[in-house]
């Protein structure tokens, strides 16, 4: 159980490692040529939590301006949900148009959002960002939609999974602690706790979410991952060594066969 | 398991009854003689053993030797069959348990562990004068009769020492324990008394410190290694000078370590009334029978018999503490060890000092009296009754009498002093008649760090004039738990619970707590503020330091008379 705990837990961390730094949420470029400005079903997205019906569906308001001194064209515009790096829901509609210097350009998409019920739900950090012929990103809006989805989507599913893996993983460890079940190294015995608080900031960060108990903050994902992580290293780190051993170990308790030979104390080597 | 059919032909006036042990020496039955009635144990030698080449004429010998041996520390051979493959022992039998058992089950006192050792060591003495070695001594093969008598067993693969020949063992397959194996035994090499002395020490060590001298962590081969190329650990817990002749009877080195029983039975009859005093074999509970005049007069004390006077000089051995030598016998009569206290009394205060933190925690203030300073409002309540904040959206915060000129209000939300989130709004111009609004944000980390009820103030300050502070209860709006506040505070306890039980398992299992006193009642003041702060999120009591301190001091009392009644209770079980 415990190796299956902590394959749990890396696994979310390889995630992060490995996903986090292709992830076009987070690939945002300082230079983009175009402001937007995003309203979905009539309200604008900035500093509001946006409702997401996967029975309904989603009219989407995109304006882009552009203050530059050329014709941007815009290929595309798509809608995702980003969390911890991970991109849970994806969608992209194809709309060529315009936007001429010195200008802005509004166009009013309806997305069909149905599928999203079996890939979000809860409090999920999400952004609008238009997209070039080359799929740069040519300006973009963030926000936080509330996604009334399943609880059995890959997001709600993969939050829930993380509670309990990190239940499961400080029980294993404070139990491990109780019994002298830890290892004589202070550091293995530090290790033994990292997945309990590495698990317990995935917890504040897609757990809470999933559940709508947290609104989530992009930018802290990391930090509080990362801290809550250092904690559980340090937890164990103070965890005090786990003792002499029961006596009597079972291996060594019984008269057993032994074949012996000459000692040569010279070289400290058996010789026939 | 009933007996084969070739045992009870060869032993027709034996009633074979049921498989009552086996092991590395063979299989042991339960019988009874069929006149005499006498109850006794068979052993028979394992068929592959018996298969080997000149196996049975050296069972022959031996046998013939151990039926002669008449010890009360030594399990009587009453008879020795040989048929077809059969070598049978009759012995006999022993109903009251091993010294495995005694401290698995019951544990052994200090007097007890060297007065059973000093019975083995007679025992083994009597078996080295009439020339055999035991070389498989450790506490399942020491039986107590029901009486209490403790006897050594299983000579099974004694090597008998015959007429002065040198005690080489050549290389061979021979049997052994790793765990209390001696070096030279080992390593194949010559094997004398001291090896037996060293066996009969590594059990002395075991039931004095609870533990082996080496690490018996890693299998049977590291165990083995160990005796051959490691010295043991120095032992703890036990005064000197008992410690020295532990560890003396455990040299690796044969020059260092006693070379006979009755020295080492000497010295440490010398050392055990040293530090338990007079009369300690007596009180120990334990028979120990014909001890030799040597052992006797070192019993007596330090005025005795030098215990060593045959015995070369060695090296010193390695102990944990001063010199072991004769000097460090203390020349003043010996005392008594005084009674260990009942475990009750601590057990009873450990409780009640829990109860007291239970009741202190849940009957805690909801809020704390916050005076009205100034007219402030925030999120549209007047301050200071309790006021819900959302701390994910901006805090609505308008106040009076502010004067004249812009001003930045500051809001902040503490614990018992501990700040945990601090937001400024802009610089806000108050009106002509002194009132302001603003809207202040909390950041953004803050959601995940305060839970239930926590102290507001909201504070500008004005150049030249002292601030203007006006505390509230603030109510976080988000649930306890997705807190740290709450879920740390949880595991902090469950983490400070955890640690105290290892140390408890550590007092339980027979070894030392060494820092139980200290860390004890500081791991109860970590659980106490653990418990109280999550019962006052979860409760949304604003935290009061006055009730913290009651309940940190309450876990330290409650924990500090757990590790003693821990402590009292593993003693008196030692103790039987």
């Amino acid at each position: 159980m415990r190796r299956i705990i902590g394959a749990g837990v890396a696994l979310g961390v390889s995630a992060v490692l490995l996903l986090g730094p292709v992830s076009p949420a987070l690939a945002a470029n300082p230079g983009e040529p175009l402001k937007i400005a995003v309203t979905l079903n009539g309200q604008n997205i900035k500093d509001a939590t946006v409702p997401v019906d996967p029975g309904h569906p989603v009219e989407l308001a995109v304006t882009a301006i552009n203050n530059g001194s050329s014709v941007v064209r815009v290929r595309s515009i798509r809608l995702s949900g980003v969390a911890l790096a991970l991109t849970f829901f994806a969608y992209d509609t194809t709309v060529p148009f315009d936007v001429p210097a010195g200008g802005r350009a509004t166009r009013t998409l309806v997305l069909d959002l149905a599928d999203i019920d079996g890939q979000a739900i809860g409090l999920l950090p999400s952004s609008v960002e238009v997209l070039d012929s080359q799929r740069n990103v040519l300006g973009g809006a963030s926000t936080v939609t509330d996604v009334r989805g399943s609880v059995w989507s890959v997001y709600g599913v993969f939050g829930l999974a993380l509670l309990v893996l990190t239940a499961l993983a400080w029980a294993s460890a404070l139990l491990a602690l109780a019994r002298h079940r830890l290892s004589p190294n202070r550091w293995r015995r530090a290790l033994r706790f990292l997945p309990g608080g590495f698990g317990t900031g995935l917890v504040a960060v897609i757990t809470l979410s999933v559940l709508r108990l947290v609104p989530p903050v992009p930018a802290l994902e990391i930090p509080v991952v990362l801290g809550a992580a250092a904690i559980g290293l340090l937890l164990g780190y103070l965890t005090p060594h786990p003792g002499p051993r029961a006596p009597a170990n079972p291996a060594d308790d019984n008269t057993i066969s032994l074949t012996t030979r000459r000692f040569d104390a010279a070289t400290e080597g058996h010789t026939r | 398991m009933t007996a084969p059919a070739a045992m009870a032909a060869a032993l027709p006036q034996y009633t074979i009854g049921e498989k009552i042990g086996s092991g590395g020496m063979g299989v042991v039955f339960a019988g009874t003689h069929r006149s005499l009635g006498r109850q006794v144990a068979i052993k028979q030698l394992p068929a592959d053993m018996a298969d080997r080449a000149g196996v049975s004429e050296q069972f022959d010998r031996e046998a013939r030797v151990l039926a002669s041996l008449d010890h009360p520390h030594i399990v009587p051979v009453y008879d020795y069959v040989q048929s077809g493959r059969d070598n049978l022992l009759v012995m006999e039998r022993l109903d009251g348990g091993t010294v495995y058992d005694r401290v698995q089950f019951e544990g052994v006192t200090g007097e007890q562990a060297c007065a059973i050792t000093l019975a083995m060591l007679a025992g083994l003495h009597a078996a080295h004068r009439a020339g055999i070695l035991h070389l498989d001594v450790k506490p399942k093969n020491l039986l107590f009769t029901t009486q209490g008598v403790m006897k050594v067993a299983d000579f099974g693969i004694a090597q008998v020492i015959s007429e002065g020949a040198t005690l080489v063992t050549h290389g061979g397959e021979v049997l052994g324990t790793p765990a209390y194996i001696a070096p030279e035994q080992a390593m194949g090499n010559a094997l004398s008394p001291a090896a037996d002395v060293y066996s009969a020490g590594t059990v002395l060590y075991e039931l004095l410190s609870g533990e082996l001298p080496f690490d018996n962590t890693r299998g049977a081969i590291s165990m083995m290694r160990q005796h051959m190329f490691t010295d043991p650990r120095p032992i703890h817990g036990v005064p000197m000078p008992l410690a020295g002749v532990v560890m003396r009877s455990l040299a690796r080195e044969l020059p260092d370590r006693y070379r006979e029983a009755e020295s080492f039975a000497t010295d440490l009859a010398a050392a055990a009334t040293a530090v338990y005093g007079a009369g300690w074999l007596e009180r120990s509970g334990v028979p120990v029978l014909h001890l030799t005049p040597r052992v006797m007069a070192s019993l007596a004390g330090p005025s005795g018999a030098r215990a060593d006077e045959r015995t070369v000089v060695t090296a010193k051995p390695r102990v944990a503490g001063p010199d072991p030598t004769r000097a460090d016998l203390d020349p003043r009569p010996p005392q008594p060890a005084p009674p260990t206290p009942s475990a009750l009394v601590p057990k009873l205060v450990a409780v009640a000092a829990l109860i007291v933190l239970v009741a202190l925690a849940f009957l805690a203030p909801l809020k704390l009296p916050h005076a009205a300073v100034v007219n402030v409002t925030v999120g549209g309540t007047p301050t200071p009754d309790p006021i819900p904040v959302d701390l994910t959206k901006p805090i609505t915060i308008t106040g009076d009498g502010v004067g004249q000129g812009p001003v930045n209000v500051t809001l902040e939300l503490s614990a018992v002093g501990v700040p945990l989130a601090t937001a400024d709004s802009a610089a806000v111009t108050p009106d002509k008649n002194g009132h302001f609004s603003t809207d202040v944000k909390m950041p953004s980390l803050s959601r995940w760090i305060v839970g239930g009820a926590v102290t507001g103030e909201v504070r500008w300050t004005r150049p030249g004039q002292d601030p203007v502070v006006q505390s509230f209860t603030a109510l976080t709006d988000q649930a306890p738990m997705a807190s740290a506040m709450g879920a740390g505070s949880l595991l902090l306890a469950l983490f400070a619970l955890a640690y105290l039980e290892s140390g408890l398992r550590t007092v339980r299992n027979g070894h030392r707590w060494r820092s139980g006193r200290f860390g004890g009642p500081v791991l109860g003041v970590l659980f106490g503020l653990s418990f109280w702060l999550l019962i006052s999120v979860l409760n949304s009591y604003e935290p009061s330091l006055l009730v913290g301190l009651g309940c940190a001091l309450a876990g330290a009392v409650s924990a500090g008379f757990v590790v003693l009644a821990t402590e009292r209770s593993a003693r008196l079980r030692r103790r039987g």
